[in-house]
């Protein structure tokens, strides 16, 4: 899908001053909400959105300095702001009960988000979690060379001024399973959506969200440790960085939990094996 | 109005201790002092190294005026020290709200000095964003470790990252390093007494206070990532600040520059003259005067 044709799909919604795109799909009263990943955007749901909508109200937004979400320089971008927005902004949409659908990066804002439902701090019926490819588990996780670089604050500026297409498509390329599932055509939207709005300006702040895993660690693990929602951990078997490993410990962590494992597949697997994930998710 | 406040008893630590009680918040036990019995109320944030205690020559008069709630951080004091494990500031803000959910205080005033003003500039940012559900009236800040009183409008500067990085660590080698360093943060040194010094060491070595793995790596890093947050809470903020320092604070690397009072006309200061980091100790008589006035 062309990347245009996705943001004529979603519109911007104002939170706490900055706009963010949503997308916002299906009459159902069952609502499911996305939080994506890095350094992509809800456009990897694409192949995946028309058959959860028939089963769901679906709700993807581009978290802030992502897609094509305001991208402000002189933010935070920490996790604990992105689930304020998520939060604050499923309050405007009058969500009041939700199954959260996270991968990636978004599993760390859902982490954030379980601490405040633990505490009681939102009203917000999570009734189902469902946890895809993510590295909660930083010190297990196989972070890329490009990831290393982009963590440690005398080289991450640079190496954001050097990011470029090839380079991009190269690292999102190395984390499939199967690299031809990868076309040139889609990594190319991907790309257009990381440009938007001066994405590559951020792109440095973005990754500090590695740095943010170690230091509320403790916070996070805590609150997966502590929930009580069901939860789904669905995982890509072959993830170069979200290692199989740390999807087999949460299964030792979170109380209620069921894991299914996706064969012959990278970190993608709403966009490298569509089906089998779509299967898994309705399931 | 004139305070007077009698300044030589120095109170040991145990007498301190029973003055307050253990309350469980979520799941943590925070030593809690909680006197005054008035409708107005004053939530007390301590800073980094030390606890409520800093409070003890002030809490008489304070709670002839207000209802007084002093509390030790989670890792500090009288309350749980976690072992080896960092407690983030977004965990002390938490705690902090739901400690006054608990006690149901209203019309608060939150004061907050030194590592404290941190965990108020989260609580702001949560109030300018309407996350939370009390009614916090009004915000007094004392002086600040970095962000509020110079270096809040200027990039985030290596050295000064290293300098109160290297104060910190050194702070914790001995006691004889903590006292130094405390006394440096006094404009007249004579001020703090070696007795004080030693009940303030006391509650930082009990439950293995000083075995904070990584405490410092991990307080810089969220200092960096929140540096926007916070900027923001102080220039968004829907409820007045006020600032109360002491002048001569060796501890901030420009502590008479007044920056964020100049970038934000609605943020007043009350200076303290001739006093440094710890005006509660150093000048009870006039920070009271400073917080009733405020």
């Amino acid at each position: 899908m062309n990347y245009l044709d996705w943001k004529n799909k979603g519109k911007l919604i104002s939170v706490f001053g900055n706009d963010v795109f949503v997308i916002d799909k299906g009459h159902l009263k069952k609502t499911l909400v996305i939080l994506h990943g890095y350094p992509t955007s809800s456009y990897d749901y694409y192949k995946t959105l028309p058959e959860l909508s028939k089963h769901y109200r679906v709700i993807i937004h581009d978290h802030l300095g992502f897609g094509f979400s305001d991208k402000p320089v002189d933010y935070s971008y920490s996790l604990i702001e992105q689930a304020d927005v998520a939060l604050q902004l499923w309050k405007q949409l009058k969500l009041t009960n939700i199954t959260l659908l996270a991968h990636d990066y978004g599993t760390s804002v859902a982490t954030e988000i379980l601490a405040r439902h633990n505490k009681q701090q939102i009203n917000l019926q999570i009734e189902k979690l469902i946890l895809c490819n993510g590295s909660m588990h930083i010190e297990l996780s196989k972070l890329r060379m490009i990831q290393k670089l982009l963590r440690n604050k005398i080289t991450r500026k640079w190496i954001a001024k050097l990011t470029n297409y090839p380079l991009y498509r190269k690292n999102l390329r190395n984390v499939y399973f199967d690299k031809s599932k990868a076309t040139n055509g889609e990594l190319q939207e991907m790309w257009f959506m990381l440009e938007y709005n001066h994405g590559r300006k951020v792109i440095h702040f973005l990754s500090n969200y590695i740095n943010e895993r170690y230091t509320f660690w403790h916070r996070w693990i805590g609150a997966l440790k502590e929930t009580t929602i069901p939860t789904k951990i669905i995982w890509a078997k072959n993830d170069p960085v979200a290692v199989a490993v740390i999807a087999e410990l949460l299964t030792l962590e979170i109380p209620n939990n069921k894991l299914f494992w996706i064969d012959n597949c990278g970190h993608f697997p709403m966009l490298e094996k569509p089906d089998e994930w779509l299967n898994l998710v309705l399931k | 109005m004139n305070v007077s406040i009698d300044n030589t008893m120095v109170m040991n630590s145990s007498d301190w201790e029973k003055k307050g009680v253990l309350i469980p918040v979520f799941d943590k036990e925070i030593f809690t002092i909680d006197i005054g019995n008035h409708q107005k109320c004053i939530v007390i944030l301590h800073g980094y190294l030390t606890s409520s205690y800093d409070y003890y020559k002030v809490l008489p008069e304070l709670s002839k005026h207000y209802r007084v709630v002093l509390l030790d951080f989670v890792g500090f004091g009288f309350s749980e020290k976690l072992d080896k494990q960092y407690f983030t500031t977004i965990d002390q803000a938490d705690c902090v709200l739901e400690l006054c959910r608990l006690l149901n205080l209203n019309n608060i005033t939150l004061f907050a000095h030194d590592y404290g003003t941190e965990v108020a500039q989260e609580i702001i940012a949560r109030q300018n964003y309407s996350l939370i559900d009390i009614t916090i009236e009004k915000y007094i800040l004392g002086n600040g470790n970095m962000t509020i009183d110079h270096s809040c409008y200027l990039d985030y500067h290596k050295k000064v990252n290293q300098h109160v990085s290297k104060k910190l660590i050194a702070m914790l080698a001995s006691f004889g390093m903590y006292k130094k360093a405390i006394k440096e943060a006094f404009f007249d040194e004579t001020k703090i007494s070696d007795t004080e010094l030693i009940e303030m060491w006391h509650q930082l070595e009990l439950n293995k206070g000083r075995d904070v793995i990584n405490f410092i790596s991990h307080y810089i890093r969220e200092r960096k990532i929140f540096w926007h947050r916070w900027v923001k809470a102080l220039n968004d903020n829907k409820v007045p600040i006020k600032l109360i320092l002491g002048r001569q604070d060796t501890t901030n690397i420009n502590a008479n520059s007044n920056t964020l009072a100049d970038k934000n006309e609605d943020i007043e200061i009350l200076w303290i003259e001739n006093c440094g980091h710890y005006p509660m100790l150093e000048s009870p008589e006039k920070w009271v005067e400073a917080i009733l006035k405020a």
